[in-house]
């Protein structure tokens, strides 16, 4: 890129390439225009949802009812639950899948672009359909899970839960709609030379995730609207009194739920793949380890379901458990892999590798809680309690969102052509880091004394006080990061105040670099040969060798950090 | 036998395998037939695979060695720890894609068709009658638009 051209785009911000009208991003069937509508969707949500998780806490500081009642709290846990799964994790994954997966495998689209927008736009039309609940006389509030009877037509009469099925079933559609678009971009669009084992892990694990999604999407599309039948048209499907089953659906909602667990890090273990190594300055410890460790906690993830059963007492514990167990194992070899992927490597503390080193730590804590749930024995006792909180905070946000941070930090550069603020993302790390272990590890212990979830009160004489207003007090240091996030975005990519991003700002490996930043229309005008994994890494060893210069200097070139480079 | 039939065939095996193993132990409907449906949608697509696309199809063995060799080689190939012989699935399989349209507004008068139909299920059909009409003018735009450009 010419100094020129620099100078051109350093005037105004700059956002997926050309200037783009409101038009334009209407009708776009550009993957990447829909990969950050998508993105952008998916942070809004999580405003939304995040703000409904601060009243709740608000509420929860002090014992005794403040300004909210039961009724309030119980649609905010549930619309702040399904809007984080469904509305902020599902569409940011979508959202980076859409953007990513055609340039990691050299394609200048997805299969079908305008399938790829229906998706979006479905995705966008169910999140505010579910929570267009709050206008009409209260939203869903049954808790993300709709369990029957609480969510059948007796106790929950409004329309405000019809919403929630609707724009469920919408959620629901436009992820096996998009699941489908991604499986045949893999494919059948991928590069000549990019064969199956040289395609960036990232690619892989979302796959893996279409796979997962396409197959356990259509469960709880199906078992919402029998649910919905038997609300509205008079159905008796999960009715027990007229020969229905209540345990039915949680059979059925789980078989989609745990599934849904690893629909929501899969794609996160895939974007700390791609970052570590990039920031060890190494090729990945291990690649086929990591590709067949995703397969095998993909099929593992069908078995397990009635994990969150056990309590019902009509579930055969003992398979459950010995299944759920048998997942540590696979995730464990990822993490040994990430740790020798960073041994001796020649780390650079940016704030995506601070990010990724915060996921490693923090998900390691939500992983090594879930054994002890699923253990059928501590089970009973902590069933609904804050100690389930507190695991599924720490692998969801110490995880999912940790490395939608990681991703956010790394990515943003190439997606919008300006580098985020590199001190205020060190900044927006510490905050988060510190925010979040205040917030959820004490739900660890209140959940151990026997405090249930999803109560909006609790006596004074139980003794939690303490470690709730210390709950509080980190849900608002949680805030507060979120704000440095949102004003760094804005600063840097909005008001174009950002650095102008290279086409390859941390000396990456896959073909992502390889163009643009922001990528033209149709991805890519030339691509590397592509012989191994880091098609972009071996490009620059060889033009190095040609031009020492050439290579930059953060990349190690010792013959021994690239022996990896023939497998694949 | 490529990768990609490979990938499907995996899960296939597994559930299939877990799926008997769930039902003896349990005697459980819901989830024998979850898994059960899991194996066969997986398998259904393996066979699709290997009947309609050749690329996905290869030798597994490469016909060297003793028997146990062979089988050997074979499992693993099968599993996915060696990669296939010759091109398959080295290449992407060939699809008839559509062509990269330019912009089309259809994906969005579709999901608004859908949300019409959708929230007309809560309030009624004066929404949904209408959705319907615009679910039926979108197919046609959405199918004809690209062979009004070529
Ligand atoms: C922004 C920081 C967050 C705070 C302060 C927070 C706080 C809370 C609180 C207070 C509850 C209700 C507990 C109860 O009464 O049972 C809750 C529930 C929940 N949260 Fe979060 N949360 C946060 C982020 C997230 C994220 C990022 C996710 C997922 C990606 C998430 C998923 C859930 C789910 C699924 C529930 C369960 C809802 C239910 O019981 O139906 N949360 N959270
Ligand atoms: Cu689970």
């Amino acid at each position: 890129m010419t100094t020129a051209e620099l100078q051109q785009r350093a005037r105004g911000p700059v956002l997926a390439g050309e200037r783009a009208g409101i038009v334009d991003f209407l009708t776009t069937t550009d993957h990447k225009r829909i990969g950050l509508l998508y993105l952008f969707t998916g942070l809004g949500f999580f405003l939304l949802a995040g703000a409904l998780s601060l009243v709740m806490r608000a509420e929860l500081t002090f014992p005794d009812l403040q300004f909210l009642d039961e009724a309030t709290y119980n649609q905010l846990f549930t619309m702040h639950g399904t809007g984080m799964i469904f509305f902020f994790a599902s569409p940011v994954v979508f959202g980076l899948a859409n953007y990513f997966i055609p340039l990691q495998i050299g394609a200048p689209d997805v299969a079908f672009p305008r399938l790829n927008a229906l998706t979006y736009w479905l995705a966008l039309g169910g999140g505010l359909i579910a929570f267009s609940g709050f206008l009409v006389g209260g939203a869903a509030a049954f808790g993300w899970t709709g369990y029957v009877p609480l969510s059948g037509p007796i106790f929950s009469p409004g329309s405000g839960s019809n919403l929630w099925i609707i724009g469920l079933v919408f959620a629901g559609t436009s992820g096996i709609l998009g699941a489908v678009n991604f499986v045949a971009t893999i494919f059948s669009m991928r590069a000549p030379g990019m064969t199956m084992f040289r395609m960036p892990v990232f690619t892989w694990n979302m796959l893996v995730t279409s796979l997962l999604i396409m197959l356990t999407f259509p469960v709880l599309t199906g078992a919402l609207a029998l649910l919905f039948i038997d609300r509205t048209l008079g159905g008796h499907v999960f009715d027990p009194a007229a020969g229905g089953s209540a345990i039915l659906w949680q059979h059925l909602f789980w078989f989609f739920g745990h599934p849904e667990v690893y629909i929501l890090i899969l794609p996160f273990f895939g974007v700390v793949t791609e970052i570590i190594p990039v920031f060890s300055g190494k090729p990945v410890f291990g690649y086929r380890g990591f590709v067949f460790a995703t397969m095998l906690i993909g099929v593992l993830s069908y078995s397990v379901w009635a994990h969150h059963m056990f309590t019902t007492g009509v579930v055969s514990n003992l398979f459950f458990a010995i299944t759920s167990m048998m997942i540590a194992i696979p995730t464990g070899v990822k993490f040994f892999n990430w740790i020798a992927t960073m041994w001796r490597g020649r780390l650079r503390f940016q704030t995506p590798m601070l990010f990724c080193i915060g996921f490693l730590l923090m998900f390691l804590v939500g992983g090594l809680t879930g054994p002890f749930l699923a253990s059928p024995a501590i089970d009973y006792a902590v069933h609904d309690t804050y100690y389930v909180v507190a695991h599924f905070h720490y692998v969801l946000f110490g995880g999912s969102v940790f490395a939608a941070f990681a991703a956010l930090y790394y990515w943003l550069p190439k997606m919008t052509g300006r580098m985020l603020d590199e001190r205020l993302g060190v900044a927006h790390f510490w905050l988060t880091l510190v925010g979040m272990n205040l917030t959820f590890f004490p739900m660890h212990l209140l959940g151990l004394e026997g405090m249930p979830r999803r109560i909006a009160d609790y006596p004074a004489s139980s003794g939690w006080t303490l470690l709730n207003v210390i709950i509080s007090g980190g849900s608002a240091i949680l805030a507060v990061s979120i704000l440095v996030l949102a004003w760094n975005v804005v600063a840097s990519v909005f008001l174009g105040r950002g650095a102008v991003a290279p086409d390859d700002p941390w000396g990456g490996y896959s073909l992502e670099w390889a163009t643009s930043s922001p990528p033209p229309h149709h991805n890519f005008t030339a691509l590397p040969p592509i012989r191994s994994e880091r098609p972009v890494f071996d490009a620059r060893v060889a033009a190095s060798a040609v031009r020492p210069e050439a290579a930059e200097p953060s990349v190690p070139t010792d013959p021994s950090a690239d022996q990896e480079t023939d497998r694949g | 036998m490529a990768e990609e039939l490979r990938f499907f065939l995996r899960t296939a095996a597994y559930t299939a395998v877990i799926g008997i193993l769930y039902w003896i132990l349990s005697y459980e409907w819901a989830g024998s037939v979850m898994l059960a449906f899991v194996a066969v949608a997986t398998g259904l697509v393996v066979v699709v695979f290997f009947l309609v696309v050749r690329a996905t199809r290869g030798p597994l063995g490469d016909g060297g060695g003793g028997k146990v060799r062979r089988a050997g080689l074979a499992v693993a190939r099968l599993v996915g720890f060696a990669e296939p012989r010759g091109a398959a699935g080295a290449e992407p399989l060939a699809a008839g894609l559509e062509p990269i349209p330019v912009g089309s507004v259809w994906p969005l008068l579709a999901a608004a068709a859908a949300s019409m139909i959708g929230l007309g299920l809560v309030y009624g059909p004066w929404l949904s009658l209408p959705g319907v009409a615009l679910a039926a003018i979108t197919v046609w735009g959405w199918i004809t638009q690209l062979d009004a450009r070529n």
